[in-house]
Protein backbone atom coordinates (compact mmCIF):
# COMPACT_ATOMS: atom_id res chain seq x y z
CA UNK A 1 0.00 0.00 0.00
CA UNK A 2 1.47 3.34 -1.06
CA UNK A 3 1.64 6.27 1.41
CA UNK A 4 -0.98 8.09 -0.68
CA UNK A 5 -3.37 5.14 -0.40
CA UNK A 6 -2.75 4.90 3.36
CA UNK A 7 -3.46 8.61 3.66
CA UNK A 8 -6.70 8.18 1.73
CA UNK A 9 -7.74 5.17 3.83
CA UNK A 10 -6.93 6.87 7.12
CA UNK A 11 -8.81 10.02 6.19
CA UNK A 12 -11.93 7.85 5.75
CA UNK A 13 -11.33 6.12 9.08
CA UNK A 14 -10.85 9.27 11.17
CA UNK A 15 -14.53 9.69 11.99
CA UNK A 16 -14.90 6.12 13.29
CA UNK A 17 -11.51 6.40 15.07
CA UNK A 18 -12.81 9.41 16.96
CA UNK A 19 -15.82 7.37 18.06
CA UNK A 20 -13.75 4.35 19.09
CA UNK A 21 -15.55 2.19 16.52
CA UNK A 22 -12.52 0.76 14.72
CA UNK A 23 -10.87 -2.62 15.12
CA UNK A 24 -7.59 -2.77 16.97
CA UNK A 25 -5.63 -3.08 13.71
CA UNK A 26 -7.41 -0.13 12.12
CA UNK A 27 -6.89 2.01 15.22
CA UNK A 28 -3.21 1.17 15.18
CA UNK A 29 -2.98 2.16 11.49
CA UNK A 30 -4.64 5.52 12.18
CA UNK A 31 -2.53 6.20 15.29
CA UNK A 32 0.73 5.60 13.45
CA UNK A 33 -0.36 7.66 10.44
CA UNK A 34 -1.46 10.59 12.62
CA UNK A 35 2.04 10.84 14.06
CA UNK A 36 3.46 11.54 10.61
CA UNK A 37 0.66 13.33 8.74
CA UNK A 38 -0.03 16.96 9.68
CA UNK A 39 -3.03 17.16 7.34
CA UNK A 40 -4.79 14.18 8.97
CA UNK A 41 -3.89 15.51 12.45
CA UNK A 42 -5.54 18.81 11.60
CA UNK A 43 -8.60 17.04 10.22
CA UNK A 44 -8.79 14.90 13.35
CA UNK A 45 -8.56 17.94 15.64
CA UNK A 46 -11.32 19.67 13.67
CA UNK A 47 -13.52 16.60 14.02
CA UNK A 48 -12.88 16.53 17.77
CA UNK A 49 -13.73 20.22 18.07
CA UNK A 50 -16.88 19.68 16.02
CA UNK A 51 -18.15 16.82 18.17
CA UNK A 52 -17.33 18.77 21.34
CA UNK A 53 -19.39 21.77 20.18
CA UNK A 54 -22.22 19.50 19.01
CA UNK A 55 -22.31 17.84 22.43
CA UNK A 56 -22.61 21.25 24.10
CA UNK A 57 -25.48 22.53 21.96
CA UNK A 58 -28.51 23.71 23.89
CA UNK A 59 -32.04 22.90 22.87
CA UNK A 60 -35.41 24.18 24.03
CA UNK A 61 -36.90 22.45 27.03
CA UNK A 62 -40.15 20.55 26.50
CA UNK A 63 -43.26 22.56 27.38
CA UNK A 64 -44.10 21.51 30.95
CA UNK A 65 -47.86 21.87 30.61
CA UNK A 66 -48.01 19.54 27.62
CA UNK A 67 -45.70 17.02 29.28
CA UNK A 68 -47.94 17.01 32.36
CA UNK A 69 -50.97 16.57 30.10
CA UNK A 70 -49.25 13.63 28.41
CA UNK A 71 -48.58 12.01 31.79
CA UNK A 72 -52.23 12.45 32.72
CA UNK A 73 -53.34 10.86 29.45
CA UNK A 74 -51.09 7.87 30.04
CA UNK A 75 -52.21 7.48 33.65
CA UNK A 76 -55.85 7.45 32.49
CA UNK A 77 -55.08 4.77 29.91
CA UNK A 78 -53.16 2.53 32.29
CA UNK A 79 -56.10 1.28 34.40
CA UNK A 80 -58.23 1.00 31.24
CA UNK A 81 -55.75 -1.45 29.75
CA UNK A 82 -55.77 -3.57 32.88
CA UNK A 83 -59.57 -3.29 32.93
CA UNK A 84 -59.64 -4.94 29.49
CA UNK A 85 -57.23 -7.65 30.63
CA UNK A 86 -59.38 -8.47 33.67
CA UNK A 87 -62.60 -8.34 31.64
CA UNK A 88 -61.30 -10.71 28.94
CA UNK A 89 -59.77 -13.08 31.50
CA UNK A 90 -63.03 -13.10 33.48
CA UNK A 91 -65.16 -13.79 30.39
CA UNK A 92 -62.82 -16.61 29.32
CA UNK A 93 -63.03 -18.18 32.78
CA UNK A 94 -66.83 -17.86 32.73
CA UNK A 95 -66.99 -19.56 29.31
CA UNK A 96 -64.85 -22.48 30.47
CA UNK A 97 -66.92 -22.82 33.67
CA UNK A 98 -70.20 -22.77 31.67
CA UNK A 99 -68.86 -25.42 29.25
CA UNK A 100 -67.84 -27.71 32.09
CA UNK A 101 -71.24 -27.33 33.75
CA UNK A 102 -73.04 -27.96 30.43
CA UNK A 103 -71.02 -31.09 29.62
CA UNK A 104 -71.47 -32.52 33.11
CA UNK A 105 -75.25 -31.89 32.99
CA UNK A 106 -77.32 -35.18 32.80
CA UNK A 107 -79.46 -33.58 30.07
CA UNK A 108 -76.37 -33.01 27.87
CA UNK A 109 -77.34 -33.78 24.25
CA UNK A 110 -76.39 -37.13 22.73
CA UNK A 111 -73.92 -37.49 19.83
CA UNK A 112 -76.82 -37.77 17.36
CA UNK A 113 -78.31 -34.53 18.71
CA UNK A 114 -74.94 -32.77 18.29
CA UNK A 115 -74.59 -33.96 14.67
CA UNK A 116 -78.11 -32.84 13.83
CA UNK A 117 -77.41 -29.50 15.50
CA UNK A 118 -74.19 -29.05 13.48
CA UNK A 119 -76.06 -29.71 10.21
CA UNK A 120 -78.78 -27.23 11.16
CA UNK A 121 -76.21 -24.57 12.05
CA UNK A 122 -74.43 -25.26 8.73
CA UNK A 123 -77.67 -24.71 6.79
CA UNK A 124 -78.42 -21.47 8.62
CA UNK A 125 -74.89 -20.14 7.99
CA UNK A 126 -75.06 -21.02 4.29
CA UNK A 127 -78.46 -19.35 3.96
CA UNK A 128 -77.22 -16.19 5.69
CA UNK A 129 -74.10 -16.13 3.53
CA UNK A 130 -76.09 -16.39 0.28
CA UNK A 131 -78.51 -13.75 1.53
CA UNK A 132 -75.62 -11.37 2.34
CA UNK A 133 -74.02 -11.97 -1.05
CA UNK A 134 -77.29 -11.19 -2.84
CA UNK A 135 -77.67 -8.01 -0.80
CA UNK A 136 -74.13 -6.87 -1.64
CA UNK A 137 -74.69 -7.54 -5.34
CA UNK A 138 -77.89 -5.48 -5.46
CA UNK A 139 -77.42 -2.19 -7.34
CA UNK A 140 -77.21 0.51 -4.68
CA UNK A 141 -77.85 3.66 -6.64
CA UNK A 142 -78.92 6.38 -4.21
CA UNK A 143 -80.18 8.49 -7.12
CA UNK A 144 -82.35 5.74 -8.67
CA UNK A 145 -85.57 7.39 -7.56
CA UNK A 146 -84.69 10.65 -9.28
CA UNK A 147 -86.35 11.08 -12.69
CA UNK A 148 -83.80 11.73 -15.41
CA UNK B 1 -49.15 12.18 36.73
CA UNK B 2 -48.38 8.52 36.32
CA UNK B 3 -48.04 8.36 40.07
CA UNK B 4 -51.69 9.28 40.52
CA UNK B 5 -52.61 5.59 40.54
CA UNK B 6 -52.93 4.51 44.15
CA UNK B 7 -50.62 1.49 44.71
CA UNK B 8 -53.38 -0.54 46.30
CA UNK B 9 -55.64 -0.16 43.25
CA UNK B 10 -53.50 -2.29 40.95
CA UNK B 11 -51.95 -5.74 41.39
CA UNK B 12 -48.21 -6.08 42.10
CA UNK B 13 -47.32 -7.29 38.58
CA UNK B 14 -49.23 -4.43 37.05
CA UNK B 15 -47.64 -1.94 39.44
CA UNK B 16 -44.22 -3.25 38.44
CA UNK B 17 -44.96 -2.86 34.72
CA UNK B 18 -46.35 0.63 35.12
CA UNK B 19 -43.58 1.58 37.51
CA UNK B 20 -40.97 0.61 34.95
CA UNK B 21 -42.77 2.53 32.24
CA UNK B 22 -43.11 5.61 34.49
CA UNK B 23 -39.42 5.50 35.30
CA UNK B 24 -38.46 5.29 31.63
CA UNK B 25 -40.92 8.02 30.73
CA UNK B 26 -39.36 10.40 33.23
CA UNK B 27 -35.79 9.55 32.31
CA UNK B 28 -36.40 9.81 28.55
CA UNK B 29 -39.02 12.53 28.05
CA UNK B 30 -36.50 15.38 27.74
CA UNK B 31 -34.18 13.44 25.43
CA UNK B 32 -37.13 12.32 23.33
CA UNK B 33 -38.36 15.88 22.95
CA UNK B 34 -34.88 17.08 21.99
CA UNK B 35 -34.49 14.33 19.40
CA UNK B 36 -37.91 15.17 17.95
CA UNK B 37 -36.91 18.83 17.86
CA UNK B 38 -33.65 17.99 16.13
CA UNK B 39 -35.56 16.06 13.48
CA UNK B 40 -38.37 18.54 12.93
CA UNK B 41 -36.73 21.83 13.93
CA UNK B 42 -39.98 22.94 15.47
CA UNK B 43 -41.18 22.90 19.11
CA UNK B 44 -44.82 22.31 18.35
CA UNK B 45 -44.13 19.39 16.02
CA UNK B 46 -41.54 18.04 18.46
CA UNK B 47 -44.07 17.94 21.29
CA UNK B 48 -46.71 16.31 19.07
CA UNK B 49 -44.21 13.64 18.03
CA UNK B 50 -43.05 13.06 21.61
CA UNK B 51 -46.62 12.65 22.78
CA UNK B 52 -47.53 10.21 20.01
CA UNK B 53 -44.34 8.22 20.53
CA UNK B 54 -44.93 7.74 24.26
CA UNK B 55 -48.58 6.83 23.70
CA UNK B 56 -47.49 4.18 21.18
CA UNK B 57 -44.84 2.84 23.53
CA UNK B 58 -47.42 2.60 26.31
CA UNK B 59 -49.94 0.91 24.01
CA UNK B 60 -47.42 -1.78 23.01
CA UNK B 61 -45.67 -1.98 26.38
CA UNK B 62 -46.78 -5.51 27.19
CA UNK B 63 -45.58 -6.77 23.78
CA UNK B 64 -42.16 -5.07 23.82
CA UNK B 65 -38.95 -6.92 23.01
CA UNK B 66 -36.93 -6.85 26.26
CA UNK B 67 -33.70 -7.55 24.37
CA UNK B 68 -34.05 -4.29 22.42
CA UNK B 69 -32.77 -1.20 24.26
CA UNK B 70 -35.58 1.15 25.21
CA UNK B 71 -33.82 4.22 23.77
CA UNK B 72 -33.44 2.57 20.36
CA UNK B 73 -37.13 1.59 20.36
CA UNK B 74 -38.32 5.06 21.38
CA UNK B 75 -36.02 6.86 18.94
CA UNK B 76 -37.01 4.64 16.03
CA UNK B 77 -40.68 5.44 16.70
CA UNK B 78 -39.86 9.16 16.83
CA UNK B 79 -37.87 8.88 13.64
CA UNK B 80 -40.70 7.13 11.79
CA UNK B 81 -43.19 9.72 13.02
CA UNK B 82 -40.88 12.51 11.84
CA UNK B 83 -40.58 10.89 8.40
CA UNK B 84 -44.38 10.64 8.16
CA UNK B 85 -44.72 14.27 9.19
CA UNK B 86 -42.17 15.38 6.64
CA UNK B 87 -44.02 13.49 3.94
CA UNK B 88 -47.17 15.39 4.83
CA UNK B 89 -45.50 18.78 4.57
CA UNK B 90 -42.20 20.39 3.86
CA UNK B 91 -40.87 20.84 7.38
CA UNK B 92 -37.74 22.60 6.17
CA UNK B 93 -39.71 25.79 5.78
CA UNK B 94 -40.74 25.65 9.41
CA UNK B 95 -37.43 25.26 11.23
CA UNK B 96 -36.69 27.20 14.37
CA UNK B 97 -33.27 28.17 15.57
CA UNK B 98 -32.31 25.78 18.32
CA UNK B 99 -29.35 27.52 19.78
CA UNK B 100 -29.96 31.20 19.45
CA UNK B 101 -33.69 31.26 20.08
CA UNK B 102 -35.21 29.27 22.89
CA UNK B 103 -38.81 30.01 22.06
CA UNK B 104 -39.87 30.45 18.44
CA UNK B 105 -42.43 33.14 19.28
CA UNK B 106 -40.58 35.24 21.89
CA UNK B 107 -36.79 35.32 21.60
CA UNK B 108 -35.12 35.60 25.00
CA UNK B 109 -32.33 38.24 24.81
CA UNK B 110 -30.59 36.87 27.89
CA UNK B 111 -30.53 33.41 26.40
CA UNK B 112 -29.38 34.76 23.05
CA UNK B 113 -26.52 36.55 24.75
CA UNK B 114 -25.34 33.35 26.38
CA UNK B 115 -25.08 31.44 23.15
CA UNK B 116 -21.81 31.55 21.33
CA UNK B 117 -21.72 32.35 17.67
CA UNK B 118 -19.99 29.07 17.05
CA UNK B 119 -22.83 27.00 18.47
CA UNK B 120 -25.30 28.82 16.29
CA UNK B 121 -23.19 28.26 13.21
CA UNK B 122 -22.69 24.59 14.02
CA UNK B 123 -26.41 24.01 14.48
CA UNK B 124 -27.22 25.89 11.28
CA UNK B 125 -24.73 23.72 9.43
CA UNK B 126 -26.18 20.52 10.96
CA UNK B 127 -29.65 21.67 9.92
CA UNK B 128 -28.54 21.99 6.33
CA UNK B 129 -27.31 18.40 6.13
CA UNK B 130 -29.40 15.86 4.19
CA UNK B 131 -31.92 14.15 6.51
CA UNK B 132 -30.15 10.79 6.65
CA UNK B 133 -26.81 12.35 7.50
CA UNK B 134 -28.32 14.76 10.01
CA UNK B 135 -30.13 12.05 11.98
CA UNK B 136 -26.99 9.92 12.23
CA UNK B 137 -24.89 12.88 13.35
CA UNK B 138 -27.50 13.96 15.91
CA UNK B 139 -27.78 10.44 17.32
CA UNK B 140 -24.02 10.06 17.61
CA UNK B 141 -22.73 13.50 18.58
CA UNK B 142 -25.65 14.89 20.55
CA UNK B 143 -27.27 11.77 22.00
CA UNK B 144 -24.10 9.70 22.27
CA UNK B 145 -25.51 6.50 20.74
CA UNK B 146 -23.09 3.83 19.52
CA UNK B 147 -23.00 2.84 15.85
CA UNK B 148 -24.89 -0.37 16.68
CA UNK B 149 -27.63 1.58 18.44
CA UNK B 150 -27.86 4.06 15.56
CA UNK B 151 -28.20 1.11 13.17
CA UNK B 152 -31.10 -0.17 15.29
CA UNK B 153 -32.84 3.20 15.26
CA UNK B 154 -32.40 3.90 11.55
CA UNK B 155 -32.58 0.36 10.22
CA UNK B 156 -29.30 0.92 8.35
CA UNK B 157 -26.24 -1.32 8.40
CA UNK B 158 -23.17 -0.47 10.49
CA UNK B 159 -21.24 0.33 7.31
CA UNK B 160 -23.94 2.74 6.18
CA UNK B 161 -24.01 4.44 9.58
CA UNK B 162 -20.24 4.81 9.43
CA UNK B 163 -20.33 6.19 5.91
CA UNK B 164 -23.18 8.65 6.58
CA UNK B 165 -21.46 9.93 9.70
CA UNK B 166 -18.17 10.37 7.86
CA UNK B 167 -19.88 12.26 5.03
CA UNK B 168 -21.84 14.44 7.48
CA UNK B 169 -18.73 15.41 9.39
CA UNK B 170 -16.80 16.11 6.21
CA UNK B 171 -19.56 18.46 5.06
CA UNK B 172 -19.56 20.23 8.41
CA UNK B 173 -15.79 20.61 8.31
CA UNK B 174 -15.98 22.10 4.85
CA UNK B 175 -18.77 24.45 5.86
CA UNK B 176 -17.33 25.57 9.17
CA UNK B 177 -13.70 25.51 8.14
CA UNK B 178 -11.53 27.63 10.38
CA UNK B 179 -14.33 28.38 12.86
CA UNK B 180 -13.48 25.11 14.54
Amino acid sequence: VSPAETHENVSRLLSAYLDGELTQAESQLVRVHLEDCAECREAYEELRALTRVARELDFPEPPEERMAELERRISVRAPRRFGWIFLIAGLAALLVYALIRWISDPDFPTTADLIAGAIAVGFVLLFLSVLRQRWLELPHDRYRRIKR
Amino acid sequence: MMGTLAPAEVPIAVRGEEGEFTQLFHSHKRKAFHFAFQLTGNREDAMDLTQEAFLRVHRHWSRRDPSRPFTAWLYSILRNLAIDLKRQRDSRTNREQAVAVEDGSTPNPEHLARQTQLKTRVWDAINQLPDQQREVLVLRDIHGLSYAEIAQVTGATLATVNSRLHDARQKLRQKLGRCL
